[in-house]
């Protein structure tokens, strides 16, 4: 079998999936070490002294009587037993207490395989969808077959401070100040799946960024994170710690938000509206984001160029409905999007450039 | 039907004809950058410190040029900027003092006829700071930024 996820450094805001860490506190991925498919879990009705496990192939030659296994049902349930016999499939414990069938669930063989790890490789993914190797590591899972990884250090490495922004489009992704990232999984010292590239969790994002005691959602960026929800209250916060910021006439401006993946293939617009000394609104207007920018913690500039009665204004993202043509499709890879995540070594898959 | 994804962010808009602008940018703890305008009054200062030196016996006092020879000398430029601000800009500005990247215009002027903008990074001096009193509505803001310090030739 493979591993499987079972914790990931994501966080829920009213229901939807953010994916997006500050790099400088703890990024944990927890998986569960899977040695053997089991078929069926029952008493055999010819001895219910002791607990079958009916596996899916031959169980392992490293597999003896005196071993302990570790049964995991699919509710979840775990059992820890000593191995009482092994036939060419057919586990049976010693353990007659437990009754009932159950089908499915896995196995960890605890005693047969001591070497076993797991070994992760650390990818960027920069904006041309290339993944960079950044860095890997190895870990060996616990007693109850847990491997747990952070990844928290090679995403500093990541990390820029570099003002590189030339304030003449209207959104930019700015790498360094936040990014992408995936980690692949390979087993070894196991029963199976030795050396194999696996990916049971799906690209994740991160920004160069702390996050303070008592924050709201914790060392998750989720406050931040934009998402097409309209009972969402309060909406995602622009990365800025002004109150109200000032635009100086004359010199740069621009503000940090998060292009994130939940707003698949919409378009994004920025809408202001301008208002005068007595907080009348002068005018208001709308322009599209460049989408392809997205993914990545993005600059936006506002539309500069005020009349002199404008003194301040309202800046927001909007986001319309998802296009379906005249745009390149690139999805994030998600295990439950349409489409495929690709291996590291293969280039993502693009749709033809539009035509105009 | 397109749906708002963000806050509205209330940006104040600043035309004020200044003097002597220093144009500050600095990277905060959000993963953004935030920016500001001081003026009218800077000042310049020098340290100058972590001296090395040298003295020789002295053979031939009559002849001698000296009794210390300096070796190196570290030279550190500061500048110290002053601003005047609202309370409820003050969160944000106090953000420059412990930012890890902060950086001044130095084609302030010709930025937009340049077709680029020149960064120079200066480092806050680090030290304790009165920020402000809580029965102020104002509060005047000192902020020291150490320069890039002097390339000196050494003995």
């Amino acid at each position: 079998m493979s591993l499987i996820a079972i914790n990931a450094p994501d966080q829920d805001v009213n229901g939807i999936t953010t994916k997006w860490r500050a790099a400088f506190h703890p990024v944990i991925f927890e998986l569960r070490r899977q040695d053997q498919a089991v078929q069926l879990k029952q008493k055999p009705p010819v001895d219910p002294s002791y607990v079958q496990l009916v596996m899916f192939g031959a169980i392992p030659s490293e597999v003896a009587a005196g071993q302990k296994v570790m049964y995991i049902q699919p509710n979840g349930e775990i059992y820890i037993w000593t191995i009482g016999a092994v036939t060419s499939n057919v586990i049976y414990t010693s353990d007659g207490t437990i009754s009932g069938t159950v089908v499915g669930g896995s196995v960890i063989y605890l005693d047969a395989f001591p070497k076993y790890y797991v070994e992760a490789d650390i990818m960027a993914i920069d904006t041309s969808n290339s993944y960079v190797k950044i860095g890997t590591l190895r870990k060996k899972s616990d007693v109850n077959g847990i491997i747990s990884i952070n990844v928290m250090e090679w995403l500093q490495s990541q990390c820029t401070q570099e003002n590189d922004f030339n304030y003449n489009v209207i959104n930019k992704a700015m790498i360094g100040e936040g990014g992408r990232y995936s980690v692949v999984f390979r087993e070894y010292n196991s029963p199976a799946f030795n050396g194999v590239n696996q990916q049971p969790f799906s690209i994740r994002y991160f920004t160069n960024s702390a996050r303070q005691i008592q924050d709201k959602f914790g060392a998750s960026m989720a406050e931040h994170v934009p998402t097409y929800d309209a009972s969402r209250d309060p909406q995602a916060k622009f990365l800025s710690v002004f109150n109200k910021p000032t635009y100086f006439v004359g010199y740069p401006f621009s503000l940090n938000f998060i292009y994130s993946e939940n707003l698949t293939n919409r378009q994004i617009t920025r809408e202001e509206e301008q208002f005068d000394l007595n907080g009348g609104t002068v005018s208001t207007s709308s322009a599209n984001l460049d989408m392809t920018q997205r993914f990545f913690n993005n600059r936006l500039m506002i539309e500069q160029d005020y009349p002199s009665n404008v003194k301040e204004i309202d800046v927001w993202l909007e986001a319309g409905l998802p296009k379906t043509k005249g745009v390149w499709f690139q999805s994030d890879w998600s295990l439950t999007d349409f489409n495929e995540p690709p291996s590291p070594s293969e280039p993502p898959i693009k749709a033809p450039n539009p035509t105009k | 039907m397109a749906q708002r994804i963000t806050e509205k962010k209330r940006i104040k808009i600043n035309r004020e004809c200044v003097k002597n602008p220093v144009f500050v940018t600095w990277l905060n703890t959000l993963g953004g950058r935030e920016q500001w305008l001081f003026h009218t009054v800077q000042t310049e200062g020098l340290t100058t410190e972590k001296e090395e030196t040298f003295e020789p016996y002295q053979v031939d006092l009559e002849e001698s040029r000296g009794q210390i020879f300096d070796l190196s000398v570290f030279a550190q430029p500061q500048l110290i900027l002053y601003t005047v601000i609202d309370h409820e800009d003050l969160e944000g500005l106090k953000s420059i003092i412990y930012s890890l990247r902060v950086e001044i215009l130095m084609n302030a002027d010709t930025w937009e006829a340049d077709g680029f903008l020149r960064w120079q990074m200066y480092r806050p001096e680090r030290g304790s700071w009165k920020i402000l009193n809580t029965d102020e509505i104002r509060s005047e803001i000192e902020i020291t930024l150490n320069n890039p310090y002097i390339n000196n030739i050494e003995a």
